[in-house]
């Protein structure tokens, strides 16, 4: 597994497309916090205060540094669409490459080379991920302010915690493309199954919101969703004990679930 | 010691039956020519001991011990069809991932250049060239470059002539023979170019429709494939009567050509059929190439 690591973390390096990937993120998540701006304050002159949560608008999001960081690691925007693209390109290039065939034929087990490969993702997803969040809480904080009651000592902590729910968020998306990058093991095809996907969720969970978020069997299954758990993380400076907990135990079980249906469909699949 | 061998290994794909019962045996130092028509199940027997797919059923040992594990990985090498790598790397960088692979350590720099002077690749040693500008022999070479880093002790090369140009073919041919010879490797190497891999093997295995019909060694191959004479004549049937008159036995006859299998003094024959007033217009000796042989086998199947 070490072997394993060592190999996937130098192709990482090697690999143009993780840098591409980084940049692209980068530049929409400066884009995303300068267009809003210039949207907001230079074109609708909404004033200040209707922004920042001292005196916000209804519908629209209370725009603040605090809010920037954590759309970051939101799988629907921009930047979290081309992260799960490149993660799919990056996973993939193996068996474009077939250099499966290396790995499997020196004796790794086919779990070992997936957990590999899934580790070696979650780190540079998290890096790209804390790269653009600092950005996004940067730049947000410099145009509209890090939140409505100013930034605290205490809010470092909070920083932490958000990264972390985040990450643990995202990781769901991760684990969702790698299993269909080792399902599929075309490039092509999982980049589109990706954006498909990214675009039936969110629909699926518009539908269900305005269909009725008060019905008992519609919040069951919106409950299910990850978009759902992202709109309490995001909705909420701390996440309510009972919304955390079950964001926590949902993320880790869809985490779980997808590799391990990940690493049992590679078991059974032939290498070509 | 026995590199490999296969007890009634199977592949099964849905009804098709890929690989039928195959039982073979690779002795060290052998270098096994593995022939058979396209579908034949040449390159799935070899996936199946390189352990990317799995059997049906039967099994396989490696160096007298269990299939593909850990321990006899490291001694295994395998290039199966197109070469693995990662085209958008250097030769050096390839090698560096396959060390990470391998699990080797220490001064590995030494080892790479080695690996690829072996292989004819000293000009990459440099090159900052991406492997997917590389030729396709070149690429070849470097999988194999790539297989010499764990030391192995059998390649499994499927058709590793296959795209390369003439002098692609007789340098792939070289390293074979000299990894054979100087590093005691053993090889099973499956390829459509008969003649070719006459020219390295020391032993063959005849797969047919996912059958192994027939293993030989060279030299039972060559016993086997007699030395013969063949004559082109103007009157056939006269000189077929002719020289069994003159206590000539085995002769075939296909149309002006005269297959004569005894052993014959040709200035003798030559003489006889002139006086019977019979013309020859060519005399060549032919021994039965490994192409004859196969299709013989075959039954004009292939």
């Amino acid at each position: 597994m070490k072997n394993l690591l060592k190999a996937d973390f130098f192709r990482l390096c090697k690999d143009k497309s993780a840098l591409v990937g980084l940049i692209i993120t980068a530049a929409l998540s400066i884009v995303s916090v300068v267009l809003m701006y210039v949207v907001f304050y230079l074109i609708l002159e909404i004033p200040p205060g209707a922004l920042d949560g001292s005196d916000s608008i209804p519908g629209i999001p209370v725009l603040t540094g605090e809010y920037f960081m954590k759309s970051v690691f939101q799988s629907s925007n921009n930047a979290g669409i081309v992260l799960a693209i490149v993660i799919g390109m990056i996973a993939t290039k193996d068996f474009s490459f077939n250099t499966i065939r290396q790995k499997t034929i020196h004796g790794h087990s086919r779990t070992n080379i997936y957990l590999s490969q899934f580790i070696t993702i979650v780190v540079y997803a998290a890096v790209v991920m804390i790269i653009n969040a600092v950005i996004s809480l940067a730049l947000g904080s410099i145009f509209f302010g890090y939140s409505a009651s100013g930034f605290e000592a205490s809010d470092l902590l909070y920083i932490v915690y958000s990264f972390g729910m985040g990450l643990l968020m995202y990781t769901v998306i991760i684990s969702l493309v790698l299993m269909i990058s080792f399902l599929v093991k075309s490039t092509g095809i999982t980049i589109v199954i990706v954006i498909g996907l990214s675009f039936l969720l969110s629909m699926v969970y518009s539908i269900l919101v305005m269909t009725g978020g008060s019905n008992d069997i519609v919040q069951f299954f919106l409950n299910l969703l990850p978009d759902q758990h992202f709109a309490w993380y995001l909705s909420n400076h701390w996440m309510a004990s009972k919304e955390l907990i079950y964001s926590l135990a949902m993320s880790t079980l869809y985490i779980v679930l997808f590799t391990t249906l990940g690493i049992t469909m590679f078991n059974r699949t032939d290498i070509k | 010691m026995e590199i490999l061998r296969t007890k009634d290994l199977t592949k099964n794909y849905k009804s098709q039956i890929a690989v039928n019962k195959v039982n073979m045996v690779i002795n060290e130092g052998d270098i096994y020519g593995f022939i058979g028509e396209n579908g034949a199940g040449k390159t799935t027997l070899i996936r199946m001991v390189s352990g990317l797919i799995k059997p049906t059923s039967g099994d396989y040992s490696l160096f007298e011990k269990g299939g593909l594990n850990h321990s006899s990985a490291s001694h295994i090498g395998a290039v199966v069809e197109t070469p693995s790598l990662y085209l958008n790397m250097t030769a050096m960088e390839n090698l560096k991932t396959q060390a990470y692979i391998i699990g080797l350590k220490g001064d590995l720099n030494k080892r790479f250049i080695d690996s690829l002077n072996l292989v004819g690749l000293s000009e990459v040693i440099e090159s900052k060239k991406k492997v997917k500008n590389f030729s396709l022999g070149m690429k070849q070479r470097l999988s194999i470059a790539l297989t010499l880093l764990s030391d192995p002790k059998f390649l499994l090369l499927d058709e590793p002539m296959n795209g390369l140009d003439p002098e692609g073919i007789v340098s792939m041919r070289n390293l074979i023979i000299n990894l054979n010879e100087e590093r005691g490797i053993t090889f099973l190497i499956s390829s459509h170019i008969l003649e070719e891999l006459s020219r390295v093997a020391t032993r063959y295995g005849f797969i047919h429709k996912g059958v192994l019909i027939k293993e030989i060694s060279k030299e039972e191959l060559i016993s086997q494939g007699k030395k013969h004479t063949v004559m082109v004549v103007d009157k056939p049937e006269e000189t077929l009567q002719a020289l069994k008159s003159i206590g000539i036995e085995q002769v075939e006859v296909e149309g002006h050509a005269v297959k004569v299998y005894d052993e014959i003094i040709i200035s003798d024959i030559v003489l006889s059929l002139s006086q019977k007033g019979i013309k020859i217009t060519n005399i060549i000796q032919k021994e039965k190439s490994i192409e004859e042989f196969y299709l013989e086998l075959m039954g004009g199947e292939a």
